[in-house]
């Protein structure tokens, strides 16, 4: 776990989809929308969660967890979850490399 | 990504033929104007393939995608505003506030006083603001005691004056251990604390963040307040670093 901790410059993120899972639990907290203890709590609960179910104890699980709690506290429903990855992906395979990619709703992205 | 371009190769191939999935191919192509392949040919597959269709992100990157999309529909939140974030959080703040804080209360007794006595109003002083009074515990390490900060049940960290938590504060790994076995995992980020000086270790809470202000390092006496900033490491601050050498630079 320490290997990295001589290495002041490493990212502040691995992924940009790291950052952009912490940025929303973040603005999500500082406009209200959740609270702080709420937040822990969901937050606390997803990791254990999937820790118990056999992923490896790496920032990509732990940001995974992040968007579980999101989902959680927030109520947002699987099969909404499901339809709109389904849409994304849909769109990325059918838009040129290079082009924008956008849903299919017109919504740029 | 690798089965779907395989996946897209044979398709490729395929278009011509009878398999019933060339309808459906032969639509994307058509709407992309792509010149299909007759037959499969490997350095045509490569060329064609990217006007076909984007790099698809991986499982995890399309999931916080499709959350973000339903968040903005739902009113619940602003793009503009996560991408802000990301763009401060990510290049901008970093440990520098922390250090800033560290320097002021070395060269400021007065200041140091009442950063210790509450820590949110007093980083007020230097414009660092938005903390609820009360919401920020600074501990201080002297020759006896030396402090060490985690969150055990999540990640919780004072971003504002360090930026983002280094990959290892958000793990099982340092965060079930700092508590149970302080000692050995300040061994692993090689720092040796003497049997004489007590350990503390601060469990953070969404409502309380600790700061650990660290020892001034001997002979940084000549330095000034700038000059000793760049001293002070993001580690330090958290606690699994000690002694701050005054050679090199922090943060």
């Amino acid at each position: 776990m320490m290997s990295e901790l001589g290495d002041r410059q490493q990212p502040a993120f691995d992924e940009p989809w790291h950052a952009q899972a912490y940025a929303m639990s973040q603005v999500l907290i500082e406009s209200g929308r959740i609270t702080p203890g709420d937040w822990a709590a969901a937050l606390g609960n997803a990791i254990k969660t999937r820790l118990a179910s056999g992923a490896p104890d790496t920032t990509d699980s732990y940001f995974a967890a992040i968007t579980d709690a999101l989902e959680s506290v927030l109520a947002v429903k699987e099969q909404e979850i499901n339809h709109t990855v389904e849409a994304w992906r849909d769109a990325y395979e059918t838009t040129p490399h290079g082009k924008p990619v956008k849903l299919k709703t017109g919504k740029p992205e | 990504m690798t089965s779907w371009f395989r996946g897209c190769a044979v398709l490729l191939w395929e278009v011509g033929s009878d398999d019933p999935r060339q309808e459906v191919f032969c639509t994307k192509i058509r709407k992309n104007q792509v010149v299909y392949m007759t037959e499969y040919n490997a350095k045509d597959a490569e060329h064609l393939h990217p006007l076909i269709h984007s790099h698809v992100p991986s499982e995890p990157a399309l999931r916080v995608k499709a959350l973000e999309t339903l968040l903005v529909e739902k009113g619940l939140l602003d793009s503009a505003a996560v991408d802000a974030w990301v763009e401060v959080y990510s290049d901008e703040i970093g440990p520098k506030v922390g250090a800033a804080v560290v320097a002021r209360a070395w060269c400021d007794d007065g200041f140091r006083e009442r950063l210790l006595a509450d820590g949110a109003t007093a980083i007020g002083e230097l414009g660092i603001q938005g903390w609820a009074p009360n919401h920020l515990k600074v501990v201080e390490n002297t020759e006896s005691v030396h402090n060490l900060v985690v969150c055990t049940l999540c990640s919780c960290y004072p971003h504002r004056l360090l930026g983002i938590q280094p990959a290892w504060y958000k793990l099982e790994a340092y965060r079930s251990r700092a508590v149970r076995d302080p000692r050995g995992v300040l061994a692993e980020f090689e720092v040796s604390i003497p049997e004489t000086v007590r350990v503390d270790v601060w469990d953070s809470t969404a409502e309380l963040r600790y700061f650990v202000l660290p020892q001034r390092p001997e002979g940084s006496e000549d330095m000034d307040e700038q000059a000793l900033a760049a001293l002070v490491s993001r580690n330090s601050m958290i606690g699994t670093q000690r002694d701050l050498p005054i050679e090199t630079g922090g943060a």
